[in-house]
């Protein structure tokens, strides 16, 4: 491709705004990875999604990189876009679209967006129930700063007996598209090491990653399913490693 | 008074916390053109055609530089490189790495030169390539140079080096002391191990950048981020057929260089521009990606096979290193060499057989990296002694104490140890990290271990410094060095020197940077040598200066010269403090008027050489000692480690400034855990993969452990103050010391730098299935 014109699109008034809509919140496209991390309304309805945007890059690649802008790049391994599906975010795009974030990504730097289409805001619908806990565990196999070789995301709750009344999870960075994990085996029953274990096989086999600088498919696959297990062992409340 | 031994405000400190020191790359002239290169997009093609017209016919395009006007110049020698005349100005015939420099434009703007450089066209012939440094040392391996064309006047130390002894070889060296096969035959145990590290970069935050002039009588000035100015100029004499007084170098301040810097990088292209240019100054700034393709640290493979008997003393050990010379040599011979002959290290070794090959390949041509082919052999030699002490049941730390070299044993040159503390540095690391006492208790799946690694490191020798001291009329020294400001403290440390020999205060001392129309010559800001060798001969110019000063002041005070003593700026009769002149009334009064300017003169010149068959001689005029230990944490099930602390001593002789000793050896371990942990150019299909720093994995502060230093202060015998350098004397160990303590910790050896997640849960998995505690390989 040899575009004519590099068109910045950070001056446009407005579309930077993180505010609440229905009983949900409607994200600007150009509201900054940092403004997403630093939002207080998103760190008490939706605390995944600025947990996720805070592990992005580095303070200086957050300042100037916009969610919007990120999911419209589509690059594999990011850490939104897990947090995201669990949250059912709805994609509004210039073209009038609401395309719901399941449907969004296609595979890797491939979305639904259709030429001259931009991703214009990210809308979150009604948060999860109080006591709801969230985790990402972001895995580099380089510095912190590193692009994740596998992002695990989750949203998990108890019942009052001590069971899984609700668990969702998803991973960044391992395969074409953020890859959810079936977790209605575990609902209604108490957490437990096997069930986490049991999960995180799940994932290692459904993932499909690629060799690349961060790993080998195999070792990410690995790596997956040792998270995803860390990842529901959190949401229970236990101390992982 | 004195200033030595004090850590006084570093110089410019405050300026560059500010962003206020200027840069090379800040620099700007009155009419200045900007450079840009167009580059090879293959590893290794004939060229068929370069068409630079429509290049020319660009608006703002002053001058564009290809292979047809270095073969029109008939007083330009087109074909450079400090030892092996195997790099053009630009391309001529072939090009021989992907990134290789092919055409150059001089414009404007930088945007007019990059657009040219999209209009060159270039018709290449795609030829046969090589990566692996092992592939390429095989007789149906495609050859990367067709002949080793030597430079006529290359330096001193590689005439010990052999040329072109096999396929693709670019330098061969060897040692041969004493009796292996009888010191095998001793042996309880023999152990033979590959150890593997990859192509690095220096990754200094300044890209390299010069800007050159050419006047109307063919002189030549040049502005560069070079670490050898006095190298630099004589090069570029040698191109342009100049006498060197038409060729003028100078050098600002430097955003670090560990090596990259060294000898000519971007000078000669920025000077061939110039000549095109009537006149106006052109400068070249690198982007990250050409830095890449510039210059990096050799890729090695080492082999190596040692004997011990049960005490764990060594008795024999036979080794092979490879380094990856990359398409050119630059200063390979003398990298390989070095790392060569240290295959050793700092112990009591007396059979030793060692060859080494630097081996061309089709890749960025590898140089100078600090810790200069030591590193890649320590990799292999301190991981040796912990699989020793591992498969005797032996302490790591034990092991060490039972060979460690002290003062009057004999390096695998020959050459005996004076002066050294590899005992102390190795003691005063174990006790840092708390060797003797319990390590953390393992956690959920993590585990902890300790690791220990010590070294020995030479510096370039026989090497020449000039040091020049000019007193002011009013007792106000300048100090005249060719060593480059880069960030290590040379302006600083040299102004203590002299400041403290002339008993000034440092607000008195001011250091002038290279010039080579002002400066004396220098061998190069390199090898660690700066304190001690441009450090000598300061301190033996100030001492000329001083005794000028005792000799007006015996004059003028009516006292013999041994009388009299320097005390805070006035030669002073020993005793009676109140019989004394100023520097400024010692001048005024020879002349009777406010005038006058006193010049002293030193020099540093070191002897030695090695043998070209044995590899025996003096190697060094002084020993890098260092040591580290390292503390880790492992997660087992994923194989991720965490450094936690690094212990690093080495010996500085006298510490000239002891916080920068300090930062060095911190810096030191930081640059060090980066390469062992993270660092690697991936090449594809003969093209670099990761030429920026984000593919390129550089760790942050949070990857970096808790540190620690020891200064150990053992003098050295010939300095004038006993200081040695120390810029390098922890880079070697840490990697091995990190390695060890990943052992320590769950069992699993890793050989091949970086230490990846991946080969450390791999080395778990292949302990797990041999079922073996630490695996290794013995036999007997």
């Amino acid at each position: 491709m040899q575009p004519r014109y590099l068109v910045a699109l950070k001056l446009i008034p407005g579309e930077n705004a993180i505010e609440e809509r229905g009983g949900g919140v409607r994200i600007g496209a150009l509201a900054t990875q940092h403004a997403v991390e630093e939002s207080a309304l998103l760190r008490r309805l939706y605390p995944l999604l600025p947990d996720a945007a805070s592990r992005v890059g580095n303070l200086r690649v957050r300042v100037m990189s916009t969610l919007g802008g990120s999911l419209g790049e589509a690059d594999v391994q990011s850490d939104p876009p897990a947090a995201l599906v669990l949250y059912d975010a709805v994609v509004e795009t210039s073209l009038g679209r609401a395309v719901p974030i399941r449907d969004f990504f296609r595979g890797p730097y491939d979305t639904c967006l259709e030429w001259e289409e931009l991703v214009q805001a990210v809308v979150l619908p009604e948060p999860p129930p109080a006591g709801t806990r969230h985790v990402y565990f972001k895995y580099t196999t380089g510095p912190v700063t590193d692009r994740p070789c596998v992002g695990v995301a989750g949203l998990g709750r108890l019942d009052a007996a001590g069971r899984w009344a609700e668990l969702r999870l998803a991973c960044n960075g391992v395969s074409p598209v953020p890859l959810e994990v079936d977790c209605a085996k575990a609902i209604g029953e108490v957490p437990s090491t096997s069930l986490a274990a049991e999960l995180g096989r799940q994932a290692a086999a459904g993932c499909d990653p690629m060799d690349d600088l961060r790993g080998s498919a195999g070792y990410k696959r690995e790596v997956t399913g040792v998270y995803v297990r860390r990842a529901v062992q959190a949401l229970a409340g236990e101390e992982v490693a | 008074m004195g200033v030595v031994g004090v850590s006084v405000p570093v110089r410019h400190a405050q300026e560059k916390m500010t962003g206020a020191l200027p840069y090379m790359v800040n620099m700007e002239l009155p009419g200045m053109l900007h450079a840009k290169l167009l580059r090879s997009p293959y590893p290794s093609a004939r060229l068929l055609r370069v068409d630079a017209s429509k290049a020319e016919r660009l608006p703002g395009v002053i001058a564009v530089l290809t292979r047809e006007d270095l073969l029109s110049w008939k007083d330009c020698d087109p074909y450079y490189g400090p030892m092996v005349r195997d790099q053009a100005i630009v391309a001529i015939d072939r090009v021989r790495y992907e990134g290789e420099p092919v055409a150059a434009v001089a414009a404007e703007t930088a945007q007019i030169a990059e657009e040219a450089v999209d209009l060159i066209e270039v018709e290449y012939e795609e030829l046969p390539y090589v990566l692996d440094v092992l592939d390429a040392y095989r007789e149906d391996a495609p050859r990367v140079h067709d002949r080793i064309d030597l430079h006529p006047t290359g330096p001193e130390d590689i005439k010990s080096v052999h040329w072109g002894a096999g396929p693709n070889v670019c330098s061969y060296s060897r040692v041969r002391r004493g009796d292996v096969d009888a010191g095998f035959a001793q042996a309880d145990l023999i152990l033979e191990g590959e150890y593997r590290t990859p192509v690095q970069q220096h990754c200094h935050l300044e890209p390299h950048a010069s800007m050159a002039r050419v006047r109307d009588d063919g002189s030549i000035e040049v502005w560069s981020s070079a670490q050898s100015p006095s190298v630099v100029r004589d090069g570029l004499a040698g191109i342009f057929n100049l006498p060197l007084a038409k060729v003028r170098v100078v050098v600002p301040y430097l955003g670090a260089g560990y090596g990259s810097k060294t000898y000519l990088k971007t000078e000669p292209v920025t000077c061939a521009l110039a000549r095109k240019a009537r006149g106006r100054p052109v400068k070249l700034v690198l982007t990250r990606d050409e830095v890449f393709h510039t210059v990096t640290r050799h890729a090695t493979v080492v082999r190596m096979k040692t004997g011990f008997r049960k005490d764990g003393s060594l008795t024999a050990r036979e080794a092979t290193a490879f380094y990856d010379a990359g398409a050119a040599a630059d200063v390979g011979p003398r990298t390989s060499k070095n790392g060569g002959y240290s295959m050793g290290g700092p112990y009591r070794l007396d059979n030793v057989k060692f060859d080494t090959y630097n081996v061309y390949t089709n890749k960025v041509p590898s140089g100078a990296f600090r810790g200069f082919g030591v590193a890649q052999v320590a990799w292999a030699y301190e991981q040796e002694m912990d699989r020793a002490a591992a498969a005797l049941g032996l302490d790591p730390l034990e092991i060490r104490r039972r060979n460690i070299a002290r003062d009057g044993d004999r390096f695998s040159t020959g050459q005996v140890f004076e002066g050294v503390a590899f005992e102390e540095c190795l003691e005063a690391v174990a006790k840092g990290i708390g060797w003797d006492r319990p390590k953390p208790e393992p956690k959920g799946s993590r585990r902890y271990g300790r690791g220990l690694a010590v070294i020995a490191k030479t510096s370039i020798t026989p090497s020449y410094a000039g040091g020049t001291v000019k007193m002011d009329e009013d007792g106000s020294i300048e100090v005249l060095a060719s060593s480059v400001e880069m960030g290590q403290g040379a302006e600083t440390v040299l102004s203590q020197i002299a400041a403290e020999v002339l008993a000034l205060p440092m607000d008195r001392v001011k250091y002038v940077h290279p010039d080579t129309d002002v400066t004396p010559y220098d061998q190069g800001t390199q090898s660690s040598r700066t304190t001690f060798s441009a450090g000598s001969a300061i301190a033996w110019a100030a001492q000329d200066v001083r005794r000028q000063l005792l000799d007006l002041g015996a004059e003028q005070l009516e006292a013999r010269v041994d009388d009299l003593e320097l005390v805070d700026g006035h030669v002073v009769l020993r005793g009676v403090p109140d019989r004394r002149l100023s520097y400024e009334q010692l001048m005024r009064n020879k002349y009777n008027m406010r005038v006058g300017t006193l010049i002293g003169h030193g020099v540093f010149k070191s002897q030695g050489g090695l043998d070209r068959d044995t590899g025996q001689g003096t190697a060094t005029a002084f020993w890098m000692q260092g040591a580290v230990a390292a503390e880790v944490e492992v997660d087992v099930e994923t194989g991720h480690v965490k450094v936690l602390r690094l212990v690093g001593a080495a010996n500085a002789g006298k510490a000239i400034h002891p916080l920068m000793v300090e930062t060095q050896l911190e810096g030191a371990m930081g640059q060090a855990l980066a390469l062992t942990m993270f660092e690697e150019m991936v090449f594809e299909g003969g093209q670099l993969a990761n030429p920026n720093f984000l593919d390129y994995r550089l760790p942050t502060l949070v990857e970096a452990p808790a540190m620690a230093t020891v200064i150990i202060e053992k003098p050295h015998p010939t300095h004038p103050l006993g200081a040695i350098g120390c810029g390098e004397s922890v880079i070697p160990p840490t990697a091995p010391a990190i390695a060890n303590a990943i052992v320590d910790a769950c069992g699993a050896r890793v050989t091949s730098q970086p230490i990846t997640p991946e080969k450390v849960l791999a080395a778990i998995r292949a302990r797990n299935d041999a079922g073996q505690p630490e695996g290794e390989a013995a036999s007997r």
